[in-house]
């Protein structure tokens, strides 16, 4: 009969007195452990190696001096809340807000602002198509001439208010559109 | 100031810039009176597609793209340019950066416009626009495009129309409706009336057609000559 690698005589998973069939699914079985263990322990020491304490402490201290000094972005432009909230209404893009911001030495991302205007201005999410997904629609519309219902989607306004750049020499913006034509008439019965 | 810089524009599209540009080239050809000739729309290149080597490209998109208009004052007498629709502010960008007027006094040259308008609103209101800016700086020709109609009540009544005329010193030209049949059968070939004219290819009343319709423009040239044109010396 052969012998246990651990010389114990008994079985590792019944404790049974020793097999012939027994013993190799013991073997087995007790290397599977000891590599577990191993590995475990070479872990454990790789961690300790890798973070030490004194690191660990410096990072947690730095961690909560950037925590306290500077407020969150969003309620740094709380200040300007109403500025934007105008220049919203008056259809400027994220992006146009952002520059004129950039411009003024606040920084903002386009993003930023518009997380900014959903959350505190209420916006509501447009439901207005990129230009590049109107066209992706048009065109997949125009080779599948019968289309779902759900992919027929309400036209684009005739007329956006959305200024593409912002004049950089001037803090005082001025709107480049649109322009609705309104033509002023004689009054009546007077003749040029 | 004997050199003439005429300005075709009106920020409004579709008003006969183009249209008028090409005849008022054919007319200054006929006439044998020398001149530089531009033409600023890079999607619609329409002058010079009529007119070809003739005319000059202008680059609005580059930032010395009106230079060559200007520079072609130094040389030549007259210089006649087709401005792009929506290009307004272009211009007023460029005419500030340059200084305008000393520029065109030190040349001995003067600005007319030449303002295509039709019944549409937006055309009238490119006048507003055109003369808050530019005021007496310059001439005013106002085009009055029949082609599409003849009603042109809302610009008759107009302040605008009203100023032009009794404080900016305008004067008034009617552009009448050619045959439909006729400008495509022009633009189709890339001809202008007098070559296809010449040309035999139409029919000899097609032909007549042509030159009725080419005489009264050329009557409604002539009667602003001089804020068209450069003074004889």
């Amino acid at each position: 009969m052969a012998r246990c690698a651990w010389s114990c005589g008994k079985c590792c998973q019944c404790e049974a007195p020793l097999r012939a069939q027994c013993c190799v699914r013991c073997c087995v079985t007790v290397a599977l452990a000891v590599h577990q263990l191993v590995a475990s322990a070479i872990n454990f020491i790789m961690n300790k190696i890798v973070i030490s304490p004194d690191a660990l402490n410096r990072f947690r201290l730095a961690a909560s001096q950037v925590a306290r000094g500077v407020a969150p972005r969003v309620s740094r432009w709380l200040i300007l809340k109403d500025d934007i909230a105008a220049l919203r209404k008056r259809g400027f893009s994220y992006r146009a807000i952002s520059e004129l911001l950039s411009q003024n030495g606040i920084s903002a991302s386009p993003p930023g602002l518009m997380r900014f205007c959903r959350s505190v201005l209420k916006e509501k999410r447009s439901h207005k198509l990129s230009a590049k997904r109107r066209a992706d629609n048009a065109s997949s519309s125009k080779s599948a001439p019968i289309a779902p219902a759900k992919a027929t989607l309400p036209p684009a306004p005739a007329t956006t208010s959305k200024p593409t750049t912002v004049p950089a020499e001037t803090s005082a913006f001025v709107s480049r559109g649109p322009r609705i034509a309104k033509v002023e008439m004689l009054p009546p019965g007077e003749e040029i | 100031m004997n050199k003439r810089l005429d300005l075709i524009f009106n920020g409004k599209g579709g008003v006969g810039k183009s249209f008028f540009a090409v005849n008022f080239v054919q007319y200054l050809k006929d006439k044998n009176i020398k001149f530089v000739a531009c033409d600023c729309d890079n999607e619609n290149s329409t002058l010079k597609r009529f007119h070809g080597d003739d005319v000059q490209f202008l680059d609005l998109s580059h930032p010395r793209g009106l230079d060559a208009m200007i520079r072609a004052l130094e040389k030549t007498d007259l210089v006649v340019v087709d401005c792009r629709a929506a290009s307004t502010e272009v211009f007023f960008n460029y005419f500030d950066e340059i200084a305008l007027q000393p520029t065109l006094k030190d040349l001995s040259a003067a600005l007319t416009l030449v303002m295509p308008v039709n019944q549409e609103s937006d055309s009238i209101d490119q006048l507003n626009r055109i003369t808050d800016k530019l005021k007496n700086v310059c001439a005013y020709v106002v085009l009055r495009n029949t082609v599409h109609s003849n009603d042109f009540a809302v610009f008759d009544h107009s302040v605008i129309r009203k100023r032009l005329l009794r404080e900016l010193g305008a004067k008034e030209i009617t552009m009448s409706k050619l045959q439909p049949w006729l400008v495509e059968e022009l633009s189709h070939n890339n001809l202008t009336i007098t070559p296809a004219v010449a040309d035999g290819h139409l029919h000899l009343l097609d032909r007549q057609r042509l030159q009725t319709w080419q005489r009264k423009f050329y009557a409604e040239i002539e009667s602003v000559a001089d804020l068209l044109l450069p003074v004889k010396s």
